[in-house]
């Protein structure tokens, strides 16, 4: 063994050692979708208001929403389906934060900027018991709170001028602004105008949610901005006040970015709704409880037995067709397996049967690239090279076929893992992470191993090769 | 020994012999279509609580005596069972229910409802753009690895594997559920493979060109790549021979479609691929290259 040879064994031993310390256990740390495991099992009933009547369109629209912001935010392959005529059944794979999924469900996201046309003043805050020197004062002051509270009529005395004005409506602020009223005038433009919207941070830092308007929203804001500088916009969602900026110049170019109090995982979510846009209906979640697999619990457990049984015949099949090479291709599959498995834990992929799919083609191709060299080595062999210098000129020709071939493939897989989504998706990511590994092993994994039987065995081979 | 079989003598009969597959698969899909389950056409959701953690087995058994193949029956909370079927009338809901109130005494019905479909026709359109951009990908890579021609001729196969597999599930009229497209993407990347292997071989070989002609270095390319041929498609089609047999009747419209599809896309990268090559080649000569 040269220094190359030797390099590529330790590359192959250090590859391992990594990817085993990384996945194990992978009990456990590979999520498994509803198929395979099942998950929230959530009901949506869509509430019939006047303003937004349910109908069999709202109902087609909503779904198409949900399955929308769904998908953004990196669910694998939920299932969404229309049940009856005004509710929605979402079954959720077992994902990290279930509030946060119902939260992302279950908000309508209606945006509307809107002119500030009177606010009430904040609520004093409420009386901290070490401001006191003991606690009869304390209770005084709570008393004479609570009566100032009681006492502010203001948003009363706003709706009843909001009565008078078309369109205006009367909202709350949101979190430390509360308590605080704002009267606002009609919609300026909504959240139909978006274009897009991203998470991005502010000059301070602070987590924010930039909006990219459409070129009619831009027009529209352009306006607004210019006829409202030194005045304060509100941005409401779903009838709060989420932010309301003082209006420091005409803002043209259809930019826009709202800093309010989010944490990173508030801002991307509602980056997501803004994108996929607002329920058309509002709904309720009517139920959420936990479900077993939808493949049925019988039919994974005879679908594992059934694959695993599969598996081992092909390493039965290589190691009695190729002997001793047989070994080192068998080795290489389990390499890969182990590779595919550490990926899908790195890219927090969902494994489910559409995954499975993908990972049993890359797997017959790793077996393939395995053929593909041994049958090479042997013609090489034929042609009455020596056991080294045959193994040499089959990979180098063999590598050529397996490029190209994982290559035209990966391609495809890589496609449908970005246009593609639920099932198509799923696919697509077990298969791109199974071919990268394929490759590995079939080009790295295995030429160490051969060329460490060979230096060990080498006339074993010579003799079996002049057969 | 390099095998020699004269392969390529039989590119007409064996042309012809797909031509008429895909001819007849798609009168079969065109006049029977094809058997859609729950997750293509929506259908009934029947949602019950039992004494016990039910056995989704012993259910399934039930449900299927009666009604529907392929009803999807999955664990619910503690002790329910949801059972989804994809026929949406009364009386087979009715016919359910009964068999199920007499195998499970202590059984009650929290709920039913009918339910719309889970792949509705925005996925459908969009797994089809998906495996659309692909294959332009595709024709595109090959034709800068490889030749123009080449590509055209691995494509064909993948739509020749994809009719045969649509059209096996007509005839036997088994039910598609939502992993039949996985199935049908994994044929199309198996067939890929497999033509791209031999046309890699016809590619290596082209320089004896001028000294052989096209049939005869076609058939030199199948005949050396078919050892390989007949590994790969044993080692694939052992695990999915093993799920068509052992896999359980839910993954049957899977393996099922993967055996096919196999089998389908060894044929096609053997004589359908390099026969159409041949056929082009010697109707227009390509002067260059």
């Amino acid at each position: 063994m040269n220094r190359r040879d030797r390099l590529r064994l330790w590359v192959v031993v250090i590859v391992v050692i990594a990817a085993l310390a990384y996945a194990w256990p992978v009990v456990g740390r590979l999520n498994l979708g509803l198929d395979l495991k099942g998950g929230a099992h959530i009901v949506l009933q869509a509430k019939d208001t006047p303003e937004a009547p349910v109908g069999e369109d709202s109902i087609d629209r909503l779904l198409a929403v949900l399955r929308n912001r769904v998908d953004q935010y990196g669910v694998a392959e939920p299932i969404l389906q229309k049940s009856g005529s005004d509710r929605i059944i979402i079954d959720l794979p077992g994902i990290q934060d279930p509030k946060a999924a119902l939260e992302l469900i279950g908000k309508t996201a209606q945006m509307d900027f809107r002119e500030v046309l009177d606010a009430t003043p904040p609520a004093p805050p409420a009386p901290q018991r070490e401001n006191y020197d003991n606690d009869l004062q304390f209770v005084q002051a709570q008393e004479r709170w609570q009566k100032a509270m009681d006492e502010r009529r203001d948003s009363d005395t706003l709706k009843v001028r909001a009565k008078d004005i078309a369109g205006a409506i009367v909202a709350p602020g949101e979190d430390d602004d509360a308590g605080r009223y704002y009267l606002l005038g009609p919609v300026l433009l909504s959240g139909k105008e978006l274009k897009t919207a991203g998470v991005s941070p502010d000059s301070l830092g602070r987590m924010g949610v930039s909006l990219s308007f459409s070129s009619e929203g831009a027009k529209l804001f352009e306006e607004a901005t210019g006829r409202l500088v030194g005045k304060q916009i509100a941005i409401v969602l779903d009838n709060v006040v989420i932010s309301a900026p003082v209006v420091q110049d005409r803002i043209s170019g259809g930019q826009a970015q709202i800093t309010g109090r989010f944490t990173p995982d508030e801002a991307s979510r509602l980056a997501i709704m803004l994108r996929a846009g607002a329920l058309p209906v509002a709904v309720e979640i009517a139920e959420n409880r936990s479900v077993g697999p939808s493949l049925g619990a019988d039919s994974v457990r005879q679908g594992l037995q059934a694959g695993l049984f599969g598996a081992a015949m092909v390493l039965v099949f290589m190691l009695i067709y190729y002997q001793f090479r047989g070994l080192a291709a068998d080795v290489a599959l389990i390499v890969t397996i182990l590779l595919i498995f550490t990926g899908l834990i790195a890219f927090r992929a969902t494994l489910t049967l559409p995954g499975i799919a993908g990972i049993i083609l890359t797997l017959g191709m790793a077996v393939d690239g395995n053929v593909l060299i041994y049958e090479r080595i042997k013609e090489e062999t034929k042609a009455g090279k020596t056991p080294m210098a045959a193994l040499d000129a089959g990979f180098r020709k063999a590598l050529v076929t397996i490029l190209d071939s994982n290559i035209t493939t990966l391609i495809a897989a890589l496609v449908l893992f970005y246009f593609g989504s639920g099932s198509v998706r799923g696919f697509g990511v077990t298969l791109s992470i199974g071919l990268v590994a394929s490759v590995f092993s079939n080009i790295v994994v295995t030429r160490a191993l051969l060329q460490l039987f060979i230096s060990r065995k080498g006339n074993a081979l010579r003799k079996e090769g002049s057969r | 020994m390099t095998a020699n079989f004269n392969f390529m003598g039989y590119r007409r009969p064996a042309l012809a012999f797909s031509a008429l597959l895909i001819v007849a698969s798609l009168v079969c899909l065109f006049t029977r279509g094809l058997n859609l389950g729950i997750d293509f056409t929506g259908g009934n959701v029947i949602q019950a609580d039992f004494g016990e953690r039910p056995d989704v087995a012993k259910v399934r058994e039930v449900v299927s005596s009666v009604a529907a193949q392929g009803a999807m029956i999955q664990n619910f909370g503690e002790k329910g069972i949801i059972i989804r079927t994809n026929e949406d009338t009364e009386e087979s809901r009715e016919k359910v229910l009964e068999a199920l109130q007499k195998n499970f005494a202590d059984m009650t019905v929290t709920g039913f409802e009918k339910v719309g479909p889970v792949v509705g026709g925005e996925l459908r359109r969009q797994a089809f753009i998906g495996v659309s951009i692909a294959l332009v990908a595709i024709l595109i890579y090959i034709t800068l690895r490889f030749q123009f021609r080449f590509a055209v001729v691995s494509v064909i196969p993948l739509v020749h594997d994809v009719i045969v597999a649509l059209g096996f599930f007509s005839v036997t009229q088994m039910e598609i559920s939502s992993s039949f497209i996985a199935a049908i993407l994994t044929i199309v990347g198996y067939s890929l493979n497999n033509t791209i292997i031999i046309l890699d071989r016809v590619r290596e070989n082209w320089s004896t060109l001028g000294r052989d002609g096209i049939v005869s270095l076609v058939n030199r390319s199948v005949n050396q790549t078919l050892a390989r041929t007949i590994n790969t498609t044993l080692t694939t089609i052992l695990p999915v021979i093993a799920l068509c047999v052992w896999g359980g009747p839910v993954l049957h419209s899977f393996s099922y479609a993967m055996l096919v599809g196999i089998i389908a896309g060894t044929w096609s990268s053997m004589f359908v691929a390099s026969g159409f090559l041949i056929e082009w080649w010697l109707a227009i000569p390509e002067k260059k290259r």
